[in-house]
């Protein structure tokens, strides 16, 4: 039998040794570098709370489901709807809501939702009242006109879901009697037009991430009792 | 004119995409259909010609009014992104390796999605005409790496050493993967230079533009042609399609005269190899993006476009 010839060896191809090594190599990498953006990428998760559009599932969820595509805010005919670019503060390619500049205007049919291919907006939400974007509230008592005793109610009066989501609360007072805008979480849509709506220079109610602001009661208080 | 017919073909591709992206989304000119507005005016005549309390009942609508038209509007023809898009609203296209990161994020229900249906006609769309082709064809970072590359050999500038071998696409693919998993979170989308232009095209561009800025100056002073043909896992996922994809590049070896013309011009390291070099008669490598550089370049004619089938006569 003929001594086999030395395969003559393509220039691409590459020993043994000089295999195992880059492959060492691309493993170390892939570690070093997919630990650095495993760490980026869930830290700007962890702080990801802005407003989404109607129906978004929780932000957890979200950042796995969104395609990044754009065909929600396409199809707002608002312009609600923003994407978020890069160096913003919002995750990259998100669809969000900056309510001061434009609020969700709640459409009946949810022309955002019907857009999503990708159920990120989630099509188990069937009315629009139902939808949790975030919850308003009113975060500084110390510059809102209804509690420096003036009738503004202008917040309360742009709510689409006044009567429910915002009442008029009645207070009398030692000059005068204050007439406080008060939001009532198991109503708000967080849809933003009270913080749109605010006549001061920098409002003073705002849509905020609901997990942020609503606190938590314990079963063992009972609401009765404390009353 | 002949010399540059792919490359003309394709940047009218690559420009007719996206027009047909920004038409849809900067131009939204709703066109009210012939058919409805007819039907409408139907149904107001009897009502605004008596005076109310004599008003015949007004006939039901579905006996005066035609099925009114589809609810798209003129400009409409393609809207969101490359990522996912919508044509005439009636076709979903789905970026297959987006939904890929998607499902590894968040898990199976994405499947029952309209998203998963465009992932797969788009994938099938692409193992007919080559994995690759979205590379060449349709990418919007494709003029601005082959831009790099060009001023590179204007400039002169050499390549030191052979640092990458063309594979790390597929590492980087993996890893992205893997993080998706991880983090829950669509990975590549927190740093994808391809749907930051795109997108920032249609949407708003924001700082998308330092990341570009970034891969066309690697690409120009220290890889050549580092970000399409080594990196990019958009790339690396399009070469696995590749593999098994309908069209090629045909070489009709009776014509070479062994120019080599056809080797510093494929942007892709050894692609060619194979079949100038040793006798296959087709460009099998997955990751061929079927740009048609060699073809343009050929003097010859030995190279064209063909399926993954072909056999040449004289075997």
């Amino acid at each position: 039998m003929a001594p086999a010839t030395p395969k003559k060896r393509a220039a691409g191809n590459i020993g043994r040794r000089e295999f195992l090594s880059l492959s060492l190599r691309s493993m170390a990498g892939m570690l070093a570098g997919g630990g650095l953006l495993g760490l980026y990428i869930k830290g700007e998760k962890a702080r990801s709370a802005p407003l989404r559009p109607p129906s978004a599932l929780a932000e957890e969820d979200f950042l796995g489901r969104c395609l990044r595509c754009g065909l929600c805010a396409k199809d707002c005919p608002y312009d609600a709807i923003r994407m978020a670019t890069p160096g913003g503060g919002i995750v990259t390619g998100t669809p969000y809501i900056e309510a001061r500049k434009i609020p969700c205007y709640m459409c009946e049919d949810i022309p955002c939702q019907k857009a999503c291919p990708s159920g990120a907006l989630d099509k188990g939400m069937e009315h629009i009242e139902q939808a949790r974007m975030g919850l308003a509230v009113l975060h500084d008592q110390e510059t809102c006109l209804a509690y420096l005793g003036q009738r503004c109610e202008v917040c309360y009066r742009a709510c689409p879901l006044l009567g429910t989501a915002m009442t008029i609360e009645y207070k009398p007072g030692e000059n005068a009697a204050y007439f406080l805008p008060i939001v009532h979480s198991e109503a708000c849509t967080g849809c933003g037009f009270c913080e749109h709506v605010c006549i001061l220079d920098k409002p003073a109610i705002k849509v905020f991430d609901i997990a942020l602001v609503k606190g938590e009661r314990g079963p063992h208080y009972r609401k009765e009792v404390l009353r | 004119m002949k010399r540059y017919k792919w490359l003309i073909l394709r940047r009218i591709s690559q420009a007719l995409i996206l027009a047909l992206f920004l038409t849809g989304t900067y131009f939204e000119v709703k066109i009210e259909q012939k058919t409805s507005e007819t039907a409408e005016a139907l149904n107001l005549l009897p009502v605004t010609g008596l005076t109310p309390g004599l008003a015949p009942p007004l006939p039901a609508p579905e006996e005066t009014s035609q099925p009114s038209g589809p609810a798209w509007s003129a400009a409409d023809i393609v809207e969101g992104s490359l990522n996912s898009a919508d044509i005439l609203d009636i076709v979903a296209l789905t970026d297959p390796f987006v939904f890929l990161q998607g499902f590894f994020a968040s898990g199976w229900d994405l499947l029952e999605t309209t998203a998963a249906a465009g992932a797969a006609i788009v994938l099938l769309f692409y193992f007919i005409v080559g994995g690759r082709v979205y590379c060449a064809w349709v990418c919007p970072v494709n003029p601005v790496t082959d831009l790099a590359h060009w001023l590179r050999i204007r400039m002169g500038i050499k390549r030191r050493k052979k640092a990458l071998t063309g594979n790390e696409r597929y590492l980087f693919l993996a890893l992205v993967l893997v993080l998706s998993f991880w983090t829950g979170a669509i990975a590549f989308e927190f740093m994808n230079p391809v749907s930051m232009l795109h997108r920032g095209l249609l949407y708003g561009m924001g700082l998308g533009w330092v990341i570009l800025a970034v891969i066309f100056l690697y690409d120009l002073f220290i890889m050549p042609r580092g970000w399409c043909s080594h990196w990019c896992p958009i790339g690396g996922f399009y070469s696995l399609v590749g593999r098994f994809s309908l069209l090629r590049v045909r070489f009709h070896s009776e014509k070479c005269d062994q120019c080599g013309d056809c080797f510093p011009v494929c942007p892709e390291p050894r692609v060619l190899k194979p079949s100038i070099s040793d006798g296959v008669e087709r460009v099998l490598s997955g990751k061929c993006s079927n740009c048609g550089n060699c073809i343009d370049v050929c003097h010859t004619d030995a190279l064209d476009f063909g399926t993954r089938f072909y056999k040449s006569a004289e075997k």
